[in-house]
């Protein structure tokens, strides 16, 4: 249907261009008229900062993806766990995560516990935080995926005689799997975002050092346009490979 | 074959699908259960294939009891051969590897084997040319015939057909019906719900009619739709065969 409106591959290409090009165009002209060459110079100066910021932020990311992933199953196999008190602990623990901002998650998890515990490393208590939030949200998309399968598919795997770990294995988890990408990635992405918060632990990510940045140069949006940037840098690909790995998972039912 | 029912019944909530039914069926091939939609047939085949957990009495198949406990049951599920009406095949999967997974994950045959062996039963069904299509790209006739292909794979000692063709329209039917037919003829032993009440009568040697959770009444096609003995079964006949 996208084909017959657009014509072809080709021209959805060409008018999604025409629609990007101006826009960065527009967007370069108004930071030309908000900042001035000197602010830019400055920061350029610092700029070592930013990659340094930048790859902490990718390292805090791709540690927290893994855990939270982890996290995210573990909690999902709690919810379907036969022990009602496991299913409980599960459910109150992602209802309390979903339920507060991650902001004062941080702030007591950081200053009331891990710091009470001599936990002291900000990285370790950075990545743990994180991951302890993102993997709540991830448990919910991976409970939505496995709930949209339907019974006559979980009936039909018991009448050919699959074992339980074989109906995931085989039956379940292939078709989940196309449920659960897009909302993954988008929560892959958020994980991303929300690296962010950690500056307030004082931990030296993209965004906390684009702050040391702008407070040494005086030059906030000369620091905060790159910032935004380094973290398109990282979304944006997260994005395009969701679209590939939908197509790839694409069938009818 | 013989299948025993002693005091048989399963509930869902307050509802009694299936209430207390006892019969001895001896030397029957293929069974068909008639009856109004409601009236218990499909509870009692999915007991008989184990899908369903009877809340009394028990059955048994050539004097040997069902025993429904995770493993026995496991076990029993995987000598069946069972047919849904809405075919129930695996979306994600082209036809051929809906028929080999069981024969290889379930059967221990090797790839080889498994695609020998189902490849061997589309081709009797003559949708070879069709292995490497997904349910989506299939008509319904073609699926259900590849869902038997899947239960025949396996070289069940009984097969189950719940209402194989009341998901299909009529010309898709006869082609469905007419591999049933063949499958008696070779003498696979198999019990089946259905619809058509023509079919009922020339494949089936033994009817057994269901209403309201119990057999009311049973006997060779000839007998029960020549001369039912019941009001009930007489009643039903009529409104079916009206039209």
């Amino acid at each position: 249907m996208r084909n017959e409106r657009l014509g072809s591959p080709m021209a959805a290409r060409l008018q999604f261009c025409g629609v990007l090009l101006p826009a960065l165009g527009l967007l370069g002209f108004s930071l030309w008229l908000l900042t001035d060459r000197a602010g830019w110079r400055a920061v350029a100066n610092y700029r070592r900062l930013f990659v340094d910021g930048w790859f902490v932020t990718v390292e805090l990311s791709v540690c927290a993806l893994f855990l939270s992933t982890f996290i995210g199953l573990l909690l999902t196999l709690l919810r379907r766990a036969p022990i009602l008190p496991l299913r409980y602990a599960a459910r109150i623990y992602v209802e309390a995560v979903r339920g507060t901002p991650l902001l004062v998650q941080i702030l007591c998890l950081y200053y009331g516990i891990f710091h009470q515990l001599g936990i002291e490393n900000r990285y370790v208590s950075g990545v743990l935080i994180l991951s302890g939030f993102s993997g709540a949200y991830i448990s919910e998309v991976i409970r939505g995926g496995l709930e949209s399968i339907g019974k006559s598919q979980l009936e039909s795997a018991k009448a050919i005689g699959l074992t339980r770990a074989q109906t995931y294995r085989f039956v379940i988890f292939p078709q989940a799997i196309r449920q659960i990408l897009p909302p993954l990635a988008g929560q892959f992405a958020d994980l991303i975002k929300n690296s962010s918060l950690l500056s307030v632990i004082a931990l030296n990510e993209l965004t906390q050092n684009a702050q040391i940045v702008g407070e040494n140069t005086y030059s906030k949006l000369e620091s905060y346009v790159p910032l935004a940037f380094g973290y398109l840098l990282l979304t944006l690909p997260i994005s395009l490979w969701t679209q590939r790995l939908e197509q790839r998972h694409k069938f009818e039912t | 074959m013989k299948l025993s029912f002693n005091g048989l019944a399963k509930s869902f909530g307050g509802h009694r699908a299936v209430d207390g039914v006892t019969a001895v069926f001896e030397d029957v091939r293929s069974l068909a259960f008639i009856g109004p939609s409601g009236g218990g047939k499909s509870t009692l085949l999915r007991m008989v294939g184990g899908l369903e957990t009877p809340t009394e009495g028990s059955l048994a198949i050539n004097e040997e009891e069902v025993i429904f406990e995770p493993a026995a049951l496991q076990k029993h599920r995987r000598a069946i051969g069972f047919v849904f009406q809405a075919f129930n095949l695996f979306p994600h999967m082209d036809a051929l590897r809906n028929i080999t997974l069981p024969l290889e994950k379930v059967h221990g045959l090797s790839a080889a084997q498994a695609r020998e062996t189902a490849m061997a039963a589309l081709k009797r069904f003559r949708l070879d040319q069709h292995a490497h299509k997904r349910p989506a790209e299939l008509s319904g006739g073609q699926n259900q015939r590849i869902a038997i292909a899947r239960a025949i794979a396996i070289k069940p000692k009984l097969l189950l057909f719940d209402e194989p063709t009341s998901a299909l329209d009529p010309e898709m039917t006869s082609g469905v019906l007419d591999i049933i037919e063949e499958l008696k003829e070779e003498g696979r032993e198999f019990l089946l719900v259905t619809h058509e009440m023509g079919f009922a009568r020339n494949v089936a040697d033994r009817v057994a009619f269901l209403a309201d959770g119990r057999i009311v009444e049973s006997g060779p096609p000839s007998e029960l739709f020549g001369a039912p003995q019941t009001a009930a079964c007489r009643d039903f006949l009529a409104r079916v065969l009206k039209y």
